[in-house]
């Protein structure tokens, strides 16, 4: 007889946990292993195997106390909640968070798989170091102690630029703002993240022609599209939840388009799939506009009102008729037709794009393309439009805006004088000392070495470097090497640097690619479920993780490791100061409100761990579709409290749900664009021009607000004391953060030294609600509008960093805002700059700005006036601070079209980032005849980036274990390859790669298409017995980015990964 | 007594063949919720799996749009472990079970089903890809499988009762009628070899290994209906296993067996004239004064026998490996069909061999010793293969008068 | 009389593997056993559908009738389970199944099978419910606890269904009269309909 069964049980199998010796926790499976219990996969292996299972023995009772934690996806930048259940610190199961308004409980393979991913065994377990070949166990201290010494050494010979910081976009908020800081306060700006090889041209381009350079819009948002229109993404195998909102438009009616080389998963659920040939974006976007204007579809007043240089543009545009467009890219022209009457017909219409637009040397021309698109439809700033651009990390968009990135400080300030200034007072650090951390204030102030060549940084001659040497230290602190293009030099690279750091859950190829036999160290993380912190998903809505167990194994939070180094080298002082330390771990919430206190340019301002906390605690009170909060305490905010928003956290701005949305007032989310390029051009006038967010006093465009700008007005009257001796103080550079808490009486008594200490003879401040520094009391009340002339004076001043001459330098105008700084010539810059001057304190104080002003007085009181704080101004079809003023067609350096080469030539040959770049050199050799087929790559669903993570989670890597090559059938047979074959691949430099091939019409016919997850394989030879014991992935392949060839694109230096040559041949 | 014996044995699988012609005309291969409770056995928990069905109705509601479905559960206890609801509410209770009459329930779900069909689409096979490794991972869905389920259950289940039994009572009563064959001169007391020590031993491993082979068999095929019940499942779970190790342990003395057979009998089992004749005369058992048809070494009687052991052996031997070693050769299709034809030709094997066992022992005076002692008596053989006979005794000396 | 039903909406199906992976997290399935896979027909050319496939708990289930040893029972809720202390490994259930379901793994005896495992709608199996022995055979047990099948309830575009059948249909329905294209439900005549019972 089968047993009858008493009562139920527990309603989980209950298990209890044990601590090693270390103190981390274990998790079930270890612990029933070692107890003898078998369990989880183990024992369920066990209950396979033949013979027969004995009865059961009687069911254990229920220890209770399962916690239940949420926490977001460590995956892609949708940003899905998890709920963990923990029992004892083992985290014994995630259930579906039905109530989180992104995800609504769903997930991918990978989020599905998230426990595996924190608790498997393939994970780093102690630091270890190389010594002769051989991998070493070592204490956290004597690794530390070992690394810092040799870095400082490093630092004493060749300057601190000798040290390259490679952070990450798995960083929580905190930990990305903390490892800027962390780079800065060791003295170089040579460090960055996945950012740059991901959507830093997005940024660039984006940036430069709305104002900020992010997704507009939000998931939930599409689903008032009309058309979704995908260029070069595929959001069914890299966003997979996204799908649920673009499914759920496409069910109620919108048009789906999907413009790909390759016949995505997502293509399958198209309404109209392109098949264009890679890196002929712009060709085909201007094709379409072409139809478009041709028809006079394009939405003109919207153009008239918002949008600055469209006439220079339809110029350009009119070269791009449908039959050469179809003869660049492919696309027959009675298609390209079909596309512009889909897009024209169903507006408001979204346009969603990923890496196969951004990963080209003209990138940030196709970015910019794509903008110029929706604005001639009229689709930026709508509900259902917008430019949506999905990220690809849980976490990008946050270290972004954080700027873990060699060419800003965070919150996109840049690096000039005043930006350094901002930041040192946002620190509570002299500015003089932070100077003398770096090499020279140059230095200080020039972009570092971005991610994709980091590697050309430690192997390009000294003297073709602007840095004193050559990178000779290399930390890995969550990132792989495999996502870098040109394998044999990255492998090179890692082999010439005296000193290799890996700070990671995982070993990850940097472990084992190099040839090394010592000068490796390859320290524990913590997975990013075992961190609390805040995370910015794609659509820029913050959400706070629990953390949910504490690190595995030996293995150390973010945070904790930051301090640990900054102990050793010396600025752990000036890194925490205002950081509360809990048993080794500096706190996330003070990192936070730290951060709420500098990053006025994009609103990171108001979103407080407080905040962020309650909008978790009431997902369900958020609707799915406008994601404003319906009840309860989170009524009237958006999900997240998406950036901008403005303000301290006091303010309760609820967040912007679509930027540059002018349909609601700036105080509940709305904006126009951003006022960014001073106010005018070549005499043209760059402000809006009668469109506005409803309430605004000011009924047109209007610059930027400074301390100027709101005395002309007369709103600075409305500033409190507190908030005119902050102003002062950042004026008069003796500002302390003490002030920010002072009483009213007490900061009036403090601005009135502030103001006698720089000999201002006036009345006493506040009295007549003025400093009493200008006339500027004529303005009669707050009705701006006549005053557009005086604010433009006023303006005038501030915008003296955009005079030609300042462009022509190119320094900040140029690269910085070319890079996607939203604050290009931020005020504080010029305030430093005239400081730098010895300019008048009245001057200085003009000059404070929304941006710079750490009270957040400025950006209060123009809220208060409808007004935006970054000012009321227009897109910019135009960027003449960028190589291609108005976006162009260029062949790739390595391009099937000889003949078109000729007619749509690469740039010249260039100096940037701190190294020679080559575009013309490269392009000008014809590889045609020898590698005669495009290769392309992409993701797969079950893995993400260079894969070590998701390779070594057993259950995602059952269903890929081989790496291949989609190759079309046509192609297979001439080369007389079959399904399952292993072929060898090989590109122009000389690189090549043995793999599968998959014989698959997913590709057309010419084009080869590799994942790009796999490592652990190189040129053919298996690297796994070089991974540390028992950390080697469960599945091993070669890196598609080994055979990835040069090209970087000519603005922000993103790697070329999508259009280069290739050739195949059976194995 | 004889005779009696057969009569009343006819009677009893006369009976049993009424009953299972009832049993095949009856029987309704419709599967019913039993929550695990099977015949008289409780085997399970009546109560297993239920739960509020509110609750899971409204857990499925959740699977709408959430703007449609509402916050989560979890949510809106956000502390506390999800409510364990078993037993709340008004479960799907295990009463049902015992109410329920045959297949109401199951009919009651398949007519549901009629509502739906605007939306269903017609049962076919389909086929796709799929990236994990391993052969049919890539099939969606193959109705066939449920053909080869009612093949197996309907015809070859009662059919293969039907036959064996039928075969047992022609038996049963030919040695009513008939009674066993004699010899017709009685026994000569002197014998001939008949065969050697090889031909026996091999015989016997290839017999025993058959029987049970059939054995173990037929109780894959039966024992669910016929020992399970009685055995209770845990009990005939053992013995199914053991079973079904067995089964296929000895396939390697049957199919040794063979071998030897073929090695030793082949050439003589080859068809000749003097088979039809014999088959003509019914091997002369049909009636009792006639003269027996003349045969060699072996009559065609046992040629058949033969034969239809060899190439039935091969057969099952194929097909069971088959089935033994998944996707060896055979896919979907090919061990349906593996199975399908596995289970008939061991069918109609075992009633060629009841029959071959009835001769060789109460069938026929005589015959038993042949493969016994392997010598057989001398009246024996002139009677049952003249030609074997004279040939053998050719070589020998003379025949010599009986005894005095 | 309420049953239990899985659906896959082809016209949603992303072929994302979540139900895969989430029903090995939740029951710890070891490598090389799928109790959920996905399937791609017409891979790479127009007309391209995925669909996620495991046991759907036929009605009329084949496997029970043919089971030899009558390991396999139904519960009241339409719910396919089986008896790992039973089974003898051999095949049948997989050749009767529509949908492959049955899942062996490799066993000594004559590189023959192992004990069969299957999806069990996460209602784990005859031992008690919850116990450490049921999760150990079987999985857990969710439908003790009020929940349904992980990888339904974390479908991400909720292309799979699972729970309570009218409702699954409900929901099914209004889907595709919302949309007005992709009927169809795949598998659901084979699985609770069966060709051979058109009454």
């Amino acid at each position: 007889m089968l047993r009858r069964k008493g009562v139920s049980g527990p309603s989980r199998p209950r298990v209890q946990v044990t601590v090693t010796p270390q103190g981390a926790t274990v998790d079930r499976r270890t612990f029933l292993r070692n107890s003898g219990i078998a369990v989880g996969g183990v024992a369920l292996a066990s209950s396979f195997g033949p013979g027969t299972l004995r009865k059961a023995e009687a069911a254990q009772p229920a220890p209770s106390s399962i916690e239940r934690r949420k926490t977001i996806c460590p995956f892609c930048a949708v940003g899905c909640s998890i709920w963990a259940e923990v029992e004892n610190g083992a985290w014994i199961g995630q259930e579906p968070a039905f109530e989180s308004p992104v995800n609504m409980g769903t997930h991918c393979a990978k989020g599905a798989a998230t426990r595996e991913l924190a608790i498997g065994h393939r994970r780093l377990k102690y630091p270890t170091k190389l010594v002769q070949g051989r991998w070493q166990r070592v204490s956290w201290e004597q690794a530390i102690a070992e690394i810092g010494d040799r870095m400082l050494q490093i630092r004493e010979e060749s300057g601190p630029d000798s040290v390259y910081w490679l952070g990450s976009a798995k960083f929580s908020n905190e930990a990305a703002y903390l490892f800027r800081k962390f780079a800065a306060l060791w003295g170089t700006n040579n460090v960055d993240h996945q950012a740059r090889i991901c959507h830093s041209t997005t940024v660039a381009g984006v940036a430069n022609s709305f104002g900020y350079g992010a997704m507009t819009n939000s998931l939930n948002d599409i689903h008032n599209s009309k058309s979704i229109f995908l260029l070069g993404g595929n959001p069914a195998e890299a966003h997979p939840v996204s799908m649920l909102h673009l499914l759920r438009a496409k069910e109620t009616g919108a048009k789906l388009i999907v413009v790909d080389p390759r016949f995505t998963r997502t293509a399958a659920h198209a309404d109209e799939y392109v098949r264009v040939r890679t890196g002929t974006d712009v060709a085909f976007l201007w094709g379409v506009l072409w139809v478009i204007l041709e028809n006079g579809w394009e939405d003109k007043e919207y153009l008239r009102q918002r949008v600055f240089g469209f006439d220079d543009f339809r110029k350009v545009v009119a070269d791009y008729p449908p039959d050469e467009v179809s003869d660049i890219t492919g696309v027959p022209s009675d298609q390209i037709e079909r596309v512009a009457r889909l897009v024209a017909e169903n507006r408001p219409g979204t346009l969603i794009w990923c890496m196969g637009l951004t990963q080209s040397t003209i990138g940030n021309n196709n970015t910019r393309a794509a903008s110029i698109f929706q604005l001639a439809l009229g689709n930026v700033g709508r509900v259902g439009g917008g430019t949506n651009i999905f990220r690809g990390h849980d976490n990008v968009q946050g270290a972004t805006d954080l700027g873990v990135l060699c060419h800003t400080l965070p919150a996109y300030y840049g690096l000039t004088t005043g930006a350094w200034k901002h930041w040192a007072r946002v620190w509570d650090v002299d500015y003089e000392w932070l100077k003398g951390r770096f090499a020279s204030q140059d230095l200080m102030e020039a972009d570092g070495i971005p991610v994709s060549r980091w590697f050309d940084g430690a192997l390009e001659d000294k003297e073709n470097l602007e840095q004193p040497d050559n990178v000779r230290a290399m930390v890995f602190w969550g990132h792989a090497p495999n996502s870098q293009s040109r394998g044999p030099d990255v492998k090179a690279g890692l082999e010439k640097v005296d000193l290799l750091v890996v700070v990671d859950p995982v070993p990850t190829l940097s472990a084992v690619l190099a040839d090394r036999r010592d000068g490796v160290y390859l320290l524990p993380a913590g997975s990013t479920m075992e961190i609390a912190g805040s995370v910015t998903n794609s659509q820029r809505a913050l959400q706070w993780r629990e953390k949910v167990i504490e690190p595995m194994f030996e293995a150390k939070g973010d945070y904790e490791i930051m301090a640990l180094f900054a102990e050793k080298l010396g600025f752990a002082e000036q890194l925490l100061k205002h950081i509360a330390v809990e048993n080794g771990e500096p706190v996330p919430e003070d990192i936070l409100r730290e951060i709420n206190r500098g990053t006025w340019t994009i609103g990171y301002t108001g979103q407080s761990p407080e905040r962020l906390k309650l909008h978790m605690q009431h997902q369900d009170k958020f609707d799915t579709t406008t994601l404003l909060g319906m009840s309860g305490p989170v009524k009237g905010e958006y999900y997240g409290l998406p950036w901008p928003s403005w303000g301290p956290p006091e303010m309760k701005h609820p967040g912007t749900r679509n930027l540059w949305d002018p349909s609601l007032p700036v105080a509940a989310g709305g904006l126009p664009f951003r006022a960014r390029w001073g106010v005018e051009h070549d005499g043209h006038n760059l402000l809006a021009e009668g469109s506005f967010p409803p309430g605004s006093e000011i009924e047109d465009g209007y610059p930027e607000f400074t301390y100027a700008v709101l005395e002309k007005l007369g709103w600075h009257r409305e500033l409190t004391p507190r908030e005119r001796l902050v102003i002062a103080a950042v004026a008069a550079g003796s500002f302390e953060p003490g002030m920010l808490e002072l009483s009213d009486t007490t900061a009036g008594r403090r601005l009135r030294e502030v103001l006698e200490a720089h000999a201002v003879k006036s009345p006493p401040p506040g009295e007549n609600g003025h400093l009493g520094l200008t006339e500027g009391d004529s303005t009669s009340g707050p009705t701006g509008i006549t005053q557009t002339d005086p604010l433009a004076e006023a303006a005038a001043q501030t915008y003296e960093a955009f005079t030609p001459e300042n462009i022509e330098k190119g320094k900040s105008g140029g690269q910085d805002s070319g890079t996607g700084k939203a604050d290009s010539g931020g005020g504080g810059e010029h305030a430093g700059a005239k400081m730098s001057d010895g300019h008048s304190f009245a001057g200085k104080l003009l000059r404070v700005n929304w941006k710079t002003d750490l009270s957040g007085g400025i950006q209060r009181v123009a809220i208060a006036h409808g007004c935006a704080p970054f000012g009321n101004g227009k897109a910019r079809a135009v960027v003449w601070n960028f190589p291609d003023p108005i976006p162009v067609h260029r062949e790739p350096l390595y391009s099937p079209r000889r003949d078109l080469v000729a007619r749509y030539p690469t740039y010249k040959d260039r100096r940037k980032y701190r190294l020679p770049v080559l575009y013309e050199t490269v392009q000008k050799r014809d590889f045609t005849r020898d590698f005669p087929l495009i290769l392309t790559s992409g993701r797969l669903v079950e893995y993400e980036g260079g894969g070590d993570e998701t390779r070594s989670n057993m259950w995602l890597a059952e269903l890929q274990q081989e790496m291949f090559a989609e190759v079309n059938p046509e192609d297979a047979r001439a080369n007389g390859i079959a399904d399952g074959d292993m072929i060898w691949l090989s590109t122009p430099e000389t690189a090549r790669i043995r793999v599968a091939a998959m014989i698959t019409r997913r590709v057309g016919r010419g084009t080869v298409f590799l994942p790009f997850h796999f490592g652990g394989f190189y040129q053919g030879r298996d690297l796994s017995e070089k991974y540390p014991p028992g950390t080697v992935p469960y599945v091993v392949g070669e890196a598609a980015n080994t055979v990835a060839t040069y090209g970087y694109d000519v603005v922000t230096f993103m790697q070329e990964t999508k259009g280069t040559l290739c050739r195949i041949e059976p194995a | 007594m004889l005779r009696t014996i057969a009569t009343t044995v006819t009677a009893a699988l006369v009976v049993l063949l009424v009953y299972t012609v009832y049993l095949a005309a009856v029987s309704d291969d419709l599967v019913v919720p039993s929550n695990g409770v099977i015949g008289k056995a409780a085997v399970d928990d009546p109560a297993e799996g239920n739960a509020d069905l509110q609750a899971l109705r409204a857990r499925t509601g959740l699977q709408r749009w959430r703007a449609e479905s509402g916050p989560s559960p979890e949510q809106s206890s956000p502390a506390g472990a999800p409510s364990a609801t078993r037993g709340a509410g008004t479960p799907a209770d295990s009463a049902d079970v015992a109410r329920l009459d045959g297949g109401a329930r199951v009919r009651d779900w398949l007519n549901r089903e009629a509502g739906q069909s605007g939306l269903l689409q017609a049962p076919e096979r389909v086929e796709g890809h799929t990236t994990l490794p391993g052969p049919v991972k890539d099939v969606f869905v193959q109705p066939a499988g449920r053909d080869w389920r009612s093949a197996r259950n309907g015809p070859i289940v009662f059919g293969g009762a039907l036959y064996m039994v039928g075969v047992l009572t022609l038996l049963a009563v030919f040695l009513a009628i008939r009674g066993r064959v004699p010899i017709k001169e009685g026994f000569s007391g002197r014998s001939v070899r008949r065969f050697d020590a090889f031909e026996r031993a091999n015989h016997w491993m290839t017999a025993v290994g058959f029987v049970l082979l059939a054995l173990t068999g037929l109780i894959l095929l039966y024992g669910k209906s016929l020992i399970r019940p009685w055995l209770g499942p845990d009990a005939f779970g053992d013995l199914a296993e053991g079973s079904a190790w067995l089964h296929m342990a000895l396939i390697l003395p049957f199919a040794l067996g063979l071998i030897g057979m073929i090695v030793a009998w082949l050439w003589q089992n080859l068809p000749a004239r003097v088979d039809l004749e014999w088959l003509k005369q019914g091997g002369g058992m049909l009636r009792a004064d006639g003269p027996n048809p003349p045969a060699d070494r072996f009559n065609a009687g046992q040629k058949l026998i033969f034969w239809a052991v060899i190439l039935g052996g091969i057969t099952l031997i194929a097909s069971g490996v088959a089935m033994m070693f998944p996707f060896l050769w055979a896919g979907y299709a090919g061990m349906q069909l593996a199975q399908s034809i596995h289970a008939i030709v061991a069918l109609a094997m075992i009633g060629v061999i009841f029959g071959h066992i009835y001769i060789g022992t109460v069938g026929m005076v005589g015959a038993f010793d042949a493969m016994w002692s392997g010598r057989v008596d001398r009246n024996w053989a002139k009677e049952h293969h003249s030609l074997w006979y004279r040939r053998l005794v050719g070589s020998e000396q003379p025949p010599s008068r009986p005894a005095e | 009389m309420a049953r239990m039903k899985f659906l896959c909406d082809a016209e949603r199906c992303i072929e994302c593997n979540a139900c895969t992976t989430a029903c090995k997290n939740e029951h710890e399935v070891p490598w090389g056993i799928q109790r959920r896979r996905l399937i791609t027909v017409n891979d790479g050319e127009p007309g391209e559908k995925s669909l996620s496939v495991s046991c759907m708990h036929c009605t009329d289930a084949p496997c029970i009738a043919v089971c030899p040893v009558s390991c396999i029972y139904q519960t009241d809720l339409g719910i396919v389970l089986h008896d790992k202390d039973i089974c003898i490994g051999c095949g049948y259930c997989f050749y009767a199944c529509p949908f492959g379901a049955p899942q062996f793994p490799k066993a000594s005896n004559f590189g023959s099978r192992g004990k069969m495992d299957k999806c069990t709608f996460c209602a784990g199996g005859p031992e008690a419910d919850g116990s450490e022995t049921e999760y150990r055979k079987y999985g857990r047990n969710r439908i003790a606890e009020g929940k349904l099948p992980l990888c339904a309830e974390v479908c991400s575009t909720r292309a799979l269904l699972g729970g309570d059948g009218d409702v699954v249909a409900d929901i099914y329905k209004e889907r595709v009269i919302r949309r007005d294209y992709g009927s169809g439900a795949w598998g659901w005549s084979t699985a609770y309909y069966g060709p051979n019972r058109r009454s």
